[in-house]
């Protein structure tokens, strides 16, 4: 009954901006998904290795992800958030992809990140011109979670919102290769990406309360994994 | 050698020339490891073209942590001047149960400087039947040329809040090596020796121990090894390292002299 006496103005406006916000959300939606064509489902980021040398099973699956989250998921999730907030300064971004290119040791996840994150931001500027993504677009290399967390920041999507869709992009893609790795079935592949809601939650929040100076990362056992990537008999992944 | 400062529990004799003609030289640790509350620092500075190999005379045992006390920290900086040659091989870091520790580690290069710099880590007193019983390691490094970083590493071990043995951490393995082999020259040579390396670390490889390189973003390459006994590390580690010495500088690598 309140609305109906609300200035028909300021129902339209409310109108326009639900309907703004709920624009947004879908872009962001769009964005997290696995099946953008930037080429991730072809990049397993040493998973493929530790698979194959049966470091990972069906089992085992679901807890390497939850704690991979805790590790260097977490730091490309903070490095998303700082980019988010460069957002309208494409200057600061070569000192982040510098400092993130030195942190990922292993050559072919760090080529793989930077690949995704070139095409990432390309396939934004392309339907989405504003002058910063272009800028950024016009970079000599940016990694994926740079690029997203900037994109995240000059469309003015919520920083948590980005980081969160970022993490759930990462994890459906690792499920994704999981199931051309392994005997994993869609719905149970579903079931732990479900079950890693708040995991994902979790790794957002955290990443709200470090930077790029604070956060820390072990993962010397997926980083040798992608170190013996290349010397795999057989690959299905680029990385 | 000149020795500018030094405090115990440091301590660095003369410097003894090997066969190549590099300074060696043994930094001691007289009180035999790192208690709580110590903050130790190293800070070491290689002249242009000088050759020096620093080693330890044993592992860097680290002391359970001592209630009341600071949790101990090293922290060492190193300059690597104009065409000098830095090998820092110290003996493995071996963090006792109950031990807090922090390491922070800056290397600096400048044009043509080389570095070689492993370091290994231990679950803690193996023979002991410890295992991360360490309450928490942490591990800060930053190699730096002068046209940009080469590689860093952050990263902190609380076994007892994190599941150390997941995958995503050490997974089935308990020791850690990880070797940078650097030059901050202009050459281009590092994807070819990251192929030559590759070949011999998948022949040390096996169930119980794996190792892997990869280029680094610039100057150098990284070496991982992770295995589930200490001598799978001792053994390969050198192998790996005399490759790599020989390809970039033609000459042999020669280990310090001490037992083994």
């Amino acid at each position: 009954m309140r609305k109906l006496s609300e200035h028909p103005a300021r129902v339209v406006a409310r109108a326009v901006m639900s309907h703004s916000n709920l624009s947004r959300q879908l872009q962001l939606l769009q964005l997290a998904d696995s099946g953008v064509p930037i080429g991730s489902l072809a990049h397993s980021f040493g998973l493929e290795t530790m698979i194959e040398e049966g470091l990972i099973t069906v089992d085992g699956l679901l807890p390497y992800l939850a704690n991979a989250l805790e590790e260097n998921l977490l730091l490309e999730a903070v490095y998303c958030r700082t980019a988010h907030f460069f957002a309208g300064s494409d200057q600061r971004l070569n000192e982040l992809n510098a400092g993130l290119s030195a942190l990922r040791m292993a050559r072919e996840s760090r080529e793989a990140s930077l690949s995704l994150g070139k095409r990432f931001i390309h396939l934004v500027a392309s339907f989405e011109p504003a002058l910063q993504i272009l800028a950024a677009a016009n970079l000599g290399e940016i990694h994926f979670s740079i690029a997203f967390g900037y994109v995240g920041g000059v469309l003015c999507f919520n920083a948590d919102e980005t980081v969160a869709a970022f993490l759930h992009q990462n994890v459906a893609t690792s499920l994704s290769a999981a199931q051309r790795l392994l005997s994993l079935g869609q719905m149970q592949s579903s079931r732990m990406a479900w079950e890693l809601k708040p995991l994902i939650a979790e790794a957002v929040s955290r990443s709200s309360r470090l930077d790029i100076q604070t956060v820390a990362s072990f993962s010397h056992l997926p980083e040798l994994a992608s170190m013996r990537h290349p010397c795999l008999p057989t690959r299905l992944f680029i990385s | 050698m000149r020795v500018l400062q030094q405090q115990p529990p440091w301590r660095a004799l003369r410097a003894f020339p090997n066969s190549s003609g590099e300074a060696l030289v043994h930094l001691h640790n007289v009180s035999g490891g790192i208690l709580g509350g110590d903050h130790l620092r190293l800070e070491v500075s290689l002249t242009p073209q000088a050759q020096a190999q620093i080693t330890s005379i044993g592992a860097t045992r680290i002391y359970r942590h001592r209630p009341g006390k600071a949790d101990a920290n090293h922290a060492t900086i190193l300059h690597v001047g104009s065409g000098a040659l830095l090998e820092y091989l110290p003996d493995p870091v071996i963090p006792f149960a109950g031990s807090r520790f922090s390491q922070s580690m800056r290397i600096h290069l400048s044009q043509d400087a080389g570095l070689i710099w492993w370091e290994t880590l231990s679950p803690g007193r193996a023979a002991h039947g410890e295992a991360f019983g360490f309450e928490n390691f942490s591990v800060e490094t930053l190699i730096h040329a002068h046209d940009g970083p080469v590689a860093s590493e952050r990263y902190s071990l609380s076994p007892s809040l994190h599941d150390i043995t997941s995958p995503a951490r050490m997974g089935p393995f308990q020791y850690s090596a990880t070797m940078y082999v650097c030059r901050a020259d202009a050459s281009s040579r590092w994807l070819k020796l990251e192929r030559e390396l590759s070949e011999r670390a998948r022949d040390l490889s096996g169930p119980e121990a794996r190792w892997g390189v990869s280029s680094l973003i610039r100057h150098g390459l990284v070496v991982r090894g992770m295995a589930r006994h200490a001598h799978q590390i001792s053994q390969a580690l050198p192998i790996l390292w005399q490759l790599a010495k020989q390809s970039i500088w033609g000459r042999d690598a020669l280990l310090p002299r001490k037992i083994y």
